[in-house]
C-alpha cells in the first residue's frame, strides 16, 4: 500500500475520531452519561491518530513538517488536541472538548481538502520554519483560549437567563474558564507576536497580491485584538464576557489568515 | 462468635422477629421529639436498659432531631414493644408519649427500617445526613455489645439499599434548601468559596442559616452587616471565622466582596443599581454576586443586567428548590419499589433461613427412623435374609422414603415464596415431632457482623 493510501486511510479514521469525540462531548453537555465516560478516551484515540497521520504525511511530502501551511494547519490542531486533553484533566474543564474536538475536525479536513496540499511557500528562507512554528504553536494555544471563552459565554448566558437547571451545574465555574482563558491567550500571545515579527522580515521577499495583503491585516488585526484584551484586562478591568468576546474574535481572525493560505493557489492552475 | 451470649430462644435468629417503635416528626411536634430525644453517653445507658428485659435481645437506637426509634429483636415482637413502650413512658409520661408512638413488627418493621436508611421517610426526602446517623446508632450498639446477628443481618442489608438507592435513582439529586441553592449558584461563578470574601447584609434568622450553608460551602471570610451593630456583633460572634460591620461602609464593602447575601428588613432597595455599578467599576471586572432573599426585595432587580453582576432573588431560589423537590418527588417511586424489591428478597432470604434447616432435619428423621426400624428387623425376623436380599430391602426403603417426602419438601419450598409461610413450616414440624425452629448458625451471625464492619468502611 503506498504511502498516500496509508495517509488517506488514516484521514478518514482519524476525522471520524474526532467527529465521535464531538458528538460525544456534546451529549456529556447535555447531561449524558455515556458522553461523560467515553468522549476522552475517544479524542485521545483521535489525536494519536493524527499524530501517525502528521508523521505519514510528512515522509510521503519528503519535506520539513512546518514549511507548507497544510501541514502546519493540521499540526496546529493536532496540538491544540494535544494540550486540551493534558489540561481538562488537571483543570477539570472536561466539557471544552466540545469546542475543541470540531475545531480539530475542520482543522484536519481544512489542511487535506482546502486548497493544494502540495503547495509550498513562493520564497524559502532561513527564518521560514521560526515564522510558521512560532505562529502554529501560538494559534493552538489560542485555539484552546477561545475555546474556554466560548464555554464561559455559555455558562454566563445561564447565569444570566437564570437557567439553572442541568447545563449551568456541568460547566466549570466562570473564574476557571476567564483564568484559564487568559493563561492561554498570555502563553500564545509572545508566539503570535514572534510570528508577526519574523514574518515582517520574510514580506519583503514575498509577492504581494490582494489576498496576502488581506491575510496580513487579519493576522495584524488578530494581534492587535489580543494585545487588547490582554492590556484592557490588566488596565481596564476587562474580564469575562469582553475579553471572552474578544479572544474568540482573534482566533476568527487567525484561522482567516489560515484559510486564506490554503486557498491562496486555489484557481491559480 | 454472636455478640449475644444469652441462652438460645425458639426464635433467637428469627430475621423477622424484629420491632420498631418510636416517634419522628410524621407523629410528633418538636416539643415532644426533644423530651424523648436521648444524647451522648445516655444512650448507652439506655439500651442497656432495654436489654435488662429478657423479651430484648438485641436493640439499638436512633436518636436525631426528626426522630427517636427503638430498633430490637427477640423471642416476642409485643413483648418487646412493651419494653421499649415502657422505657420511654420512664422519661416522659405514658399519656404524653402514648399518642404519639408508633409501632412496626416482623415485616413492617424491616420495611420501615429499609425506608429510613434510604431516606424514603426524612423529613426532606433523599436528605444523606440520616444514613450517617444512623450507622454512628450501630456503631454505638455494636460499641456495647447490644447488638447480634438479627440486627446486625437488617442493617447491613438496609445499609446495602440505602447504598442502591443513592446510586441506582436520582433521589438525592437537586437542592432542596435555599441556603443549599445559594451556595450552588455561588459555586458556578467561584469554583471556591474558600478564597473568596462573602457579606450578609441583615442579622436575621436567614442570615444565620445562609452564613451556616456557606460555611459549610468552603466560604472562610464571612462579614456581617446590619442597621443595628450590636446584631451583626451577635451573630458574627456565632459563627466561626465572621466578622461585624456597620451598613455604613455598604460602598467599600461591596467592592471587595464576591457574594452578596442580602435579607434585611428594609422596605425599599438597599443595593441600588447607582451602589452597585459604582462597586462593579471599582472592582475591575471581578464578578459580584448577589442572593436577595429579602421580601420585600432589598436589591434592585436591574443590578442583574450590570456586566459580571449577578442577581437572584427568593422567587428564582425558591423555583430552584421546587425544581429540586419534583425531582426528588419524581425519583421517590423508583426508590420505594427498589426497597420493595429488596424487601422481598431478604423475606425470601429470611425464610429460606427457616424451610432449609427443616426439610433437611425431616429428611434425617424418617431416614433416621427407617434405617433402625429396618436394623432391627434384620437381626429379628429378617435374620434369614442373604446380603444381596438385605441390600435391595435398604434401597427400597430408601426409594420409597424418597416418594414420601416428595410432596411435603415441594410444599414447603413453595413456603419460601409465601408471606404466611411460616406457619406451615412450624405445622411440618410438629407433625414430624422437631423441634421448633432455630434457623441459622452462630457462624451465620459472626459473618453477618463482619460484613457489616466492612459495608460501614
Amino acid at each position: 500500500m503506498s504511502l498516500t493510501r496509508v495517509a488517506d486511510l488514516l484521514l478518514v479514521v482519524t476525522a471520524l475520531a474526532y467527529a465521535v469525540a464531538s458528538g460525544l462531548y456534546f451529549s456529556q453537555l447535555a447531561g449524558r452519561e455515556l458522553g461523560a465516560r467515553y468522549a476522552r478516551p475517544i479524542l485521545a484515540s483521535a489525536t494519536v491518530l493524527h499524530l501517525s497521520y502528521f508523521f505519514v504525511t510528512t515522509a510521503n511530502l519528503k519535506a520539513c513538517p512546518v514549511d507548507g501551511i497544510h501541514q502546519a494547519t493540521s499540526l496546529m490542531a493536532l496540538v491544540a488536541s494535544s494540550i486540551f486533553l493534558f489540561v481538562s484533566r488537571v483543570k477539570k474543564l472536561e466539557v471544552v472538548g466540545a469546542f475543541v474536538a470540531p475545531q480539530a475536525l475542520a482543522a484536519i479536513l481544512a489542511s487535506r481538502f482546502v486548497g493544494s496540499p502540495d503547495a509550498t511557500p513562493g520564497v524559502r528562507t532561513a527564518i521560514l520554519p521560526l515564522h510558521v512554528t512560532s505562529i502554529l504553536l501560538a494559534s493552538a494555544l489560542f485555539a484552546v483560549a477561545s475555546a474556554l471563552a466560548a464555554t464561559y459565554l455559555l455558562q454566563e448566558k445561564q447565569l444570566k437567563k437564570k437557567k439553572t437547571a442541568g447545563l449551568l451545574q456541568r460547566l466549570p465555574a466562570l473564574d476557571v474558564l476567564d483564568r484559564a482563558s487568559h493563561r492561554f491567550l498570555l502563553a500564545g500571545f509572545p508566539l503570535l507576536t514572534i510570528g508577526i515579527l519574523t514574518g515582517l522580515l520574510w514580506i519583503g521577499h514575498a509577492n504581494m497580491n490582494k489576498m496576502a495583503i488581506v491575510r496580513n491585516v487579519l493576522a495584524y488585526t488578530a494581534w492587535i485584538l489580543f494585545a487588547l484584551v490582554l492590556l484592557m484586562r490588566s488596565a481596564g478591568g476587562w474580564r469575562g464576557r469582553r475579553a471572552a468576546w474578544g479572544t474568540i474574535a482573534g482566533f476568527g481572525c487567525a484561522f482567516l489568515v489560515y484559510v486564506f493560505y490554503l486557498v491562496r493557489n486555489v484557481g491559480a492552475g | 462468635m454472636s455478640r449475644d451470649h444469652r441462652p438460645n430462644g425458639n426464635h433467637q435468629n428469627d430475621p423477622l422477629k424484629v420491632a420498631v417503635i418510636g416517634v419522628s416528626y410524621k407523629s410528633a411536634p418538636v416539643a415532644v421529639r426533644e423530651r424523648v430525644a436521648i444524647a451522648g453517653e445516655e444512650r448507652e445507658n439506655f439500651l442497656a436498659q432495654l436489654r435488662g428485659d429478657h423479651a430484648v435481645r438485641e436493640a439499638m437506637l436512633v436518636s436525631t432531631c426528626n426522630r427517636v426509634e427503638i430498633y430490637a429483636a427477640g423471642d416476642d415482637e409485643h413483648a418487646l414493644v412493651d419494653r421499649a413502650r415502657h422505657l420511654f413512658a420512664s422519661r416522659v409520661p405514658s399519656e404524653d408519649i402514648k399518642p404519639f408512638l408508633y409501632e412496626r413488627r416482623g415485616r413492617e418493621a424491616v420495611h420501615h427500617v429499609f425506608r429510613v436508611c434510604a431516606s424514603l421517610d426524612s423529613l426532606v426526602v433523599g436528605e444523606p445526613q440520616i444514613l450517617g446517623q444512623v450507622k454512628e446508632a450501630f456503631e454505638i450498639a455494636t460499641g456495647c455489645e447490644s447488638i447480634g446477628g438479627v440486627l446486625t443481618r437488617a442493617m447491613t442489608r438496609a445499609f446495602h439499599v440505602a447504598k442502591r438507592v443513592r446510586s441506582e435513582t436520582a433521589l438525592g439529586a437537586g437542592q432542596v434548601s435555599v441556603a443549599s441553592v445559594a451556595v450552588d449558584l455561588a459555586k458556578t461563578i467561584y469554583s471556591d468559596l474558600g478564597g473568596r470574601e462573602v457579606l450578609l447584609l441583615g442579622a436575621g434568622e436567614i442570615a444565620e442559616s445562609a452564613a451556616r450553608a456557606l460555611k459549610a460551602g468552603g466560604a472562610k471570610r464571612i462579614l456581617i452587616a446590619n442597621r443595628s451593630f450590636e446584631k451583626a456583633e451577635a451573630l458574627a460572634s456565632r459563627i466561626e471565622g465572621a466578622e461585624p460591620r456597620s451598613l455604613g461602609e455598604l460602598p467599600v464593602l461591596l467592592e471587595h466582596a464576591d457574594v452578596v447575601l442580602v435579607s434585611t428588613g428594609a422596605a425599599g432597595f438597599v443595593v441600588t443599581r447607582e451602589i452597585a455599578a459604582a462597586a462593579v467599576k471599582r472592582r475591575r471586572g471581578r464578578p459580584l454576586f448577589f442572593v436577595d432573599v429579602a421580601v420585600p426585595r432589598n436589591v434592585d432587580p436591574r443590578v442583574h443586567d450590570l456586566d459580571n453582576c449577578y442577581r437572584y432573588d427568593i422567587d428564582d431560589l425558591e423555583q430552584i428548590v421546587s425544581q429540586g423537590m419534583q425531582e426528588r418527588r419524581a425519583e421517590a417511586d423508583a426508590a420505594e419499589r427498589l426497597v420493595a424489591t429488596e424487601l422481598d428478597s431478604y423475606l425470601t432470604w429470611a425464610r429460606q433461613l427457616e424451610v432449609t434447616p427443616t426439610v433437611v432435619a425431616i429428611r434425617e428423621r424418617v431416614r433416621a427412623t427407617l434405617a433402625a426400624e429396618l436394623d432391627k428387623s434384620l437381626s429379628g425376623k429378617l435374620k434369614h435374609l442373604s446380603e444381596d436380599d438385605r441390600k435391595a430391602l435398604g434401597v427400597m426403603l430408601e426409594a420409597a422414603a424418597n416418594k414420601i417426602l416428595h410432596a411435603p419438601t415441594r410444599v414447603l419450598k413453595q413456603a419460601m415464596e409465601d408471606p404466611e409461610g411460616g406457619a406451615i413450616v412450624e405445622s411440618a414440624r410438629r407433625l414430624f415431632d422437631l423441634p421448633a425452629s432455630s434457623s441459622s448458625s452462630e457462624s451465620e451471625s459472626s459473618e453477618s457482623s463482619d460484613h457489616a464492619r466492612h459495608e460501614r468502611h
